[in-house]
């Protein structure tokens, strides 16, 4: 009897990972069929549903033996054995893991946040948990065919959550409407995955002509190291896989539909976004293209390196001309990402490690900014960093954590940002000096916008019109108390993710 | 070697839906007005029963009937199956619309049946003259019902013009096959396809000969530049009408056109690699056509024209590819054409339950959709977001399949230029769902009225659930369709 209990056991801890996908996606659908129900209850439905994946994430991420390495929780079953031979395969590898744990994070916080949401309250959480749904599966995918499938998924609801549910922004001589963001996000971001299927149709048709179909990370990596495909095969490949993951982390100069979705979209979805979604790029080059297309990755890193210092340059000087919070903080997202990338492109342990970190870190602290945006936004009614002043006198709470967030932006030491940032550094260093010292002027060109935005609207005279709003409410609070102490956990233990990244970039270093 | 059968037993479907078309026209005489929904009905209830007849009677088939005029196979039995369900789909999303909008109810059924009647012959005809009698069974039903709402003048033209278009096609299709005839003095494909691949020098008056036989089927199928008369038709006929053609014909003209180019085209090889080359051009004048002008449109239906017109280039590339050695094509065409069907259904369902009283026409005029008739507006968000090609909806899978077939012919810019054109196609469905689910009604047209009856509201149900069960559970349907590829396998 124990033994049955035990192999039952491992049974569901096998399939873990399937249940993490597998969730929020079935909750969804069980949203659609049943009756409808109030908003809130749909709220508190779906925030249920997030604590238990998160729950999930944590124990995905704790479970992950670094000793061991390599893929762990693999879950593989056949699903189209004729013809084009596709299985539906899951694992966690060490880069993974930090990643569905981010993700984790900020679904819970994203549907925590979002009790404010009246309007169609079911379609609006049937939409939120699909795009949960699909990142964990993007992340957790070991098969070609389903990490693009839960890419496009989480791409799919990207243009309801903002067109419906989002805010537009009015500049005074023109306006960005929501239904332009929304527009604009979905047709980069499905234009980018034009390149990216056009790239797998072709490695999947190099695989078939050798007569071994698959779709598989594992065997496409062994078809790989084989000399399965040519350099040149390899060069023009990756190039599709770079611009076209490029696109989804904000590359330069594809960036513009990141900060006007973010604008555009309810905080939630923001969070999600700027936090998870813009991740998954860089998380295809990292997992994908270095690893099946070594060769094209070493072709092409010189030029993803210097359009990621583009990023990182031209992203903090536009997020200082910015006069919108939010448009300031999605600019910074496109400045940061640019060091991801430019980590990812050092294609040496330290730099793809601090990118994988970097990743992390701004997804959390990004998320972290967006809560707060959005509370003051919610609030005072205004994003214009000219309109809102001393804010710290009537919103203590909400100014400090911004406050947080921003040191954790320009690289403070104790907070995760640091770490992430000084690791790419020293990965950039050995590859070239001067990029390296552009990419530390980036860091103090962030510093000029965080303390000019900090300056503007935390400290100095209150505006009367500002002096009775109230401070964040208990949901904010919680989540932003909590996305805080994660930015300050990672600051002062960075080993807690580093030890599980270090044994996923080992596996990528060894593809080489 | 195929069998050659003198069982007539094996055409047991298409007389029994000859009769029950009898039949149907005949109820239309009994049944009083006010209850003609029953003709429907009776259709309905035969066309369940002629699903059974077909799958006891000619499932598992091989043979020839008909002194080789005929074959009956696996492709055809397939084709039947999808040709007799889609029209049990048409009914039953045309009866409040029949009811509100039309004259003479009765006949309407009964011509439907006799255009399955039509496709079915179509698909499993082996010889030229066979081929065009069935086209021409079908092509006339169509006429007669694009132009059923007689006091409609829309429909009146667009009656016109497709029999015009109709019309001359069928006389090029006949002039080609004329020519054919003077060289190989058969109608039969594989005679013709024998002549032709002996034959090293090719004979002028056969090469023009054939060319204009496909263009016969170009203008059928409406592919670029014979597309001009699709979007006047599908705009002008009574909606369900317009599924019909965008639906059952297409699948039907399709199925026939892989047919001839196996048949006909693929045994003779220097043939057929210049051909790929014109069809491959085709298809992407047809893509880019289709996607590029739905862009500007106005019209829902106008816009599902060209978004049709798409589509056919999407097949119309898988069809290039076909080779001797390339089964999984037919597969991956296969799947596409029934994954198509299904989610064309969950758009024109609603769109037909949302017309049926109002009479709205503009993309505007769906506004406020989402709020008053949730159903039908997830239904077409469904049914365009798996047109598109986005996951978890079966357009997604079917279009990753035949991309990849189509990569595999050795065609992989033509995969690059369909997911391209899916790009495109995602803007215009883009602007219908923002209509629907983001603009706040207009104060002139309003849902509320609109109701959805119990055989409106099961096609789609039925729609929407196949639309994402087959994207994510293909293995059954596959495995079936993949059986038809093997017979093609040498």
């Amino acid at each position: 009897m124990v033994g049955d209990s035990d192999s039952l056991m491992n049974e569901l801890y096998n399939i873990m990972a399937f249940v993490l996908i597998a969730l929020p996606l079935m909750a969804a659908l069980v949203f659609m069929v049943l009756p409808n129900l109030t908003s809130k209850s749909y709220w508190l439905l779906s925030s249920i549903i997030s604590v238990i994946t998160f729950g999930i994430s944590v124990f995905l991420f704790m479970s992950y033996d670094t000793l061991t390495g390599g893929t762990q929780f693999s879950f593989t079953v056949p699903w189209l054995d004729q013809g084009i031979n596709i299985s539906f395969g899951l694992g966690l590898t060490g880069i993974s893991a930090s990643m569905v744990l981010l993700n984790g994070i900020v679904l819970l916080g994203a549907c925590l946040i979002s009790g404010d949401i009246e309007k169609r309250g079911r379609d609006f959480y049937v939409l939120l948990l699909t795009l949960g749904g699909g990142v964990f599966g993007v992340f957790l995918s070991s098969d070609l065919f389903f990490f693009f499938l839960f890419y496009e998924l989480a791409v799919l609801p990207m243009y309801l959550l903002i067109a419906v549910w989002g805010s537009s922004t009015d500049f005074g001589s023109f306006t960005r409407s929501k239904e332009y963001g929304a527009m604009k996000l979905m047709m980069v971001l499905v234009a980018a995955s034009v390149l990216i299927w056009v790239g797998i149709i072709a490695i999947f048709v190099e695989t078939y002509l050798h007569g071994t179909p698959t779709f598989a990370f594992e065997e496409l990596r062994r078809l790989s190291e084989n000399g399965l495909f040519s350099v040149e095969f390899q060069n023009w490949v990756f190039l599709c896989f770079m611009i076209g993951f490029g696109v989804l982390s904000g590359l330069w100069p594809f960036h513009t539909w990141s900060p006007d979705g973010h604008v555009a979209a309810p905080t939630g979805v923001s969070m999600l976004h700027a936090g998870v979604l813009m991740k998954l790029g860089a998380f295809g080059i990292i997992q994908i293209g270095i690893v099946i297309l070594p060769l094209g990755a070493q072709t092409w890193m010189p030029l993803l390196m210097v359009l990621g210092i583009v990023n990182v340059i031209y992203g903090a000087v536009s997020a200082m001309s910015q006069t919108d919070l939010k448009y300031i903080i999605g600019y910074s997202s496109v400045s940061h990402m640019g060091y991801v990338l430019i980590g990812a492109a050092t294609l040496n342990s330290i730099g793809i490690s601090g990118a994988v970190l970097q990743m992390f870190s701004h997804g959390i602290m990004t998320a972290l900014m967006f809560v707060l945006v959005g509370a003051i936004y919610h609030r005072a009614h205004t994003r214009d960093i000219y309109v809102l002043n001393g804010l710290i006198k009537t919103m203590p709470h909400i100014c400090v954590l911004f406050i947080i967030a921003g040191f954790a932006s320009l690289g403070l030491p104790g907070l995760s940002g640091f770490i992430a940032e000084f690791l790419i550094f020293l990965g950039v260093i050995k590859i070239s000096f001067w990029i390296a010292a552009l990419a530390v002027l980036g860091a103090a060109l962030t510093a000029v916008y965080i303390l000019r935005l900090i300056a503007r609207t935390i400290v100095g005279p209150v505006d009367s019109s500002l002096s009775d709003l109230p401070d964040a409410n208990i949901y904010e609070k919680i989540v932003s108390v909590a996305l805080a102490s994660v930015l300050v956990a990672v600051g002062v233990w960075p080993a807690l993710l580093l030890d599980s990244i270090n044994v996923g970039v080992a596996t990528i270093m060894s593809a080489l | 070697m195929i069998p050659e059968s003198s069982n007539l037993l094996l055409l047991m479907p298409e007389f029994v839906l000859a009769g029950l078309a009898l039949v149907v026209f005949a109820s239309d005489l009994i049944i009083p007005e006010g209850k003609k929904e029953w003709v429907g009905r009776l259709a309905v209830m035969g066309l369940i029963g002629l699903l059974c007849v077909t799958i006891f009677s000619v499932m598992g088939v091989n043979e020839y009937v008909y002194n080789d005029f005929l074959l009956v196979d696996h492709y055809s039995f397939v084709f039947k199956i999808i040709f007799i369900t889609v029209g049990i789909l048409t009914i039953l999303i045309s009866e409040e619309f029949v009811k509100e909008n039309l004259t003479s109810q009765g006949e309407y059924y009964g011509l439907l049946l006799l255009a399955i009647l039509g496709m079915n012959m179509l698909i499993q005809s082996q010889e030229f003259l066979t081929a065009y009698i069935s086209l021409e069974l079908l092509s006339f039903c169509l006429y007669v019902l694009v132009g059923y709402s007689k006091f409609n003048p829309k429909s009146n033209e667009a009656a016109i013009k497709y029999i015009i278009f109709g019309t001359f096609s069928s006389a090029i299709f006949l002039y080609g096959l004329s020519m054919v005839y003077s060289i190989v003095g058969s109608t039969q494909y594989s005679d013709i396809s024998g002549t032709l691949a002996a034959s090293n020098a090719m004979d002028p008056v056969a090469i023009l000969g054939i060319a204009l036989i496909m263009i016969g089927i170009g203008f059928k199928i409406g592919i670029v530049p014979f597309h001009a008369w699709i979007p006047d038709v599908y705009e002008g006929a009574p909606t369900p009408v317009t599924a019909y053609l965008a639906i059952g014909a297409k699948i039907a003209a399709f199925a026939f056109l892989a047919r001839v180019v196996i048949g006909v085209m693929l045994p003779a090889e220097e043939l057929w690699e210049n051909w790929q080359m014109i069809l491959a051009i085709s298809a992407v004048a047809t893509m880019l056509v289709g996607n590029g002008i739905a862009i500007v449109q106005t019209k829902v239906k106008r816009m599902l024209a060209y978004s049709s017109i798409g589509h056919s280039g999407v097949l119309l590339s898988a069809v290039v590819v076909m080779g001797s050695t390339n089964g999984i094509v037919i597969e991956s065409l296969g799947y596409y054409l029934i994954g198509y069907a299904v989610t064309s259904f969950a758009v024109f369902s609603a769109i037909t339950a949302v017309t049926y009283r109002n009479g709205v026409e503009l993309i505007k005029d769906f506004a406020g959709l989402s709020d008053q008739k949730p159903l039908l507006a997830a239904s077409i968000a469904i049914g365009l977001f798996s047109l598109a090609g986005l996951p978890l909806f079966v357009g997604f899978t079917i279009k990753f399949y035949l991309f990849s077939s189509i990569a595999i012919g050795g065609y992989l810019w033509l995969a690059g230029i369909a997911v391209f054109a899916s790009l495109i196609s995602l803007y215009y469905y883009l602007i219908m769902i923002k209509s629907m689910y983001v603009d706040t009604a207009s104060s002139e047209v309003i849902h509320n009225n609109i109701i959805v009856k119990w055989p409106m509201k099961t096609v789609i149900l039925v729609s929407i659930i196949a639309t994402i069960v087959l994207g994510i559970y293909p293995e059954p349907l596959v495995n079936q369709i993949n059986e038809i590829s093997n017979l093609f396998t040498p």
